[in-house]
């Protein structure tokens, strides 16, 4: 029995500390505050803690810890939306990922956005739809692979890659319209 | 092989948006991301999008604020951890 709980430690420390500021970072730019970002990393390590023995050692920890999150922030989300708990969440914003395949373009050779500050990217980042922002987080600030991001969100491959192409675009929109305020038109 | 017009796709392109996607993201096999690099070379269109692609993702990785948590709060979440039931005490590190 000691032995059990010393490798769940080792496990623990090991496996799951190691992603603290990963998760700390996707939880930010879930919730864009800090306060609630805190709570749900612990919240994340407290379920991690109770559930670990359905862990397996050396498997994808990061993806499992990061699928605990986004769980506990979609929780959270419904609540506060109040949302019917019988609408799945996914299904409901599937509708939104079938439109849209256009290209969207964007200069980045102009200096605007070279010297664009995090901040402003990260407030761009921070007005997209939630769900849109989620796979743009995992996918190109985390570099989780199109399964892992299937696996953490629970929706099919297609859908990952058709809404991180909308989310991409919306992204680019934003940051165009961001440079357009200061001053830059696109040629 | 074919000429290389800029704004327009190659006759024989094969590349897709989403191919270019896939390559960007590193979601292609070795196998495919080796062919994909040498027929996109073939392509004004879709070398200059892919560039464009890649930019845009190191852009957004370098960009977007990341963020660090205090070794206080990580010493009291291994305190919380500690007084959960089926835990022994202190944890080890
Ligand atoms: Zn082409």
């Amino acid at each position: 029995m000691q032995e059990n709980g010393n490798q769940e430690e080792q496990i623990f420390s090991e496996e799951f500390l190691p992603h603290a500021d990963a998760l700390y970072t996707f939880a930010y730019h879930l919730a864009y505050d800090e306060v609630r970002a805190q709570d749900l990393v612990q919240e994340t390590y407290m379920k991690a803690w109770r559930f670990i023995r359905s862990y397996q050692k050396g498997t994808n920890a990061k993806a499992w810890l990061f699928k605990i999150l986004k769980n506990a922030f979609i929780n959270e989300y419904r609540k506060k939306s109040k949302r019917p708990h019988s609408v799945d969440f996914e299904d409901f914003l599937a509708y939104h990922d079938s439109e849209d395949s256009s290209y969207k373009d964007l200069d980045l050779n102009n200096e605007i956005f070279q010297d664009m500050m995090g901040d402003e990217v990260t407030k761009a980042l921070n007005d997209l739809p939630v769900n849109f922002k989620t796979v743009i987080l995992l996918c190109d600030i985390e570099g989780f692979t199109y399964e892992e991001m299937s696996a953490i969100i629970g929706i099919p491959i297609g859908t990952i890659r058709s809404r991180l192409h909308r989310a991409r675009n919306m992204l680019k929109e934003a940051l165009e319209g961001y440079a357009a305020n200061l001053g830059y038109t696109k040629s | 092989m074919g000429i290389r017009i800029p704004g327009r796709h190659n006759s024989n392109c094969r590349c897709t948006d989403e191919r270019v996607e896939m390559a960007i993201d590193g979601a292609l096999s070795r196998k495919e991301q080796e062919r994909f690099l040498q027929e996109v070379k073939l392509c004004a269109y879709c070398s200059d999008k892919y560039e464009r692609e890649k930019s845009f993702k190191q852009f957004l990785s370098s960009k977007v604020s990341r963020k660090a948590l205090s070794p206080s709060f990580i010493s009291s979440l291994k305190e919380k951890i500690g007084k959960q039931p089926g835990h022994h005490g202190r944890f080890m590190s």
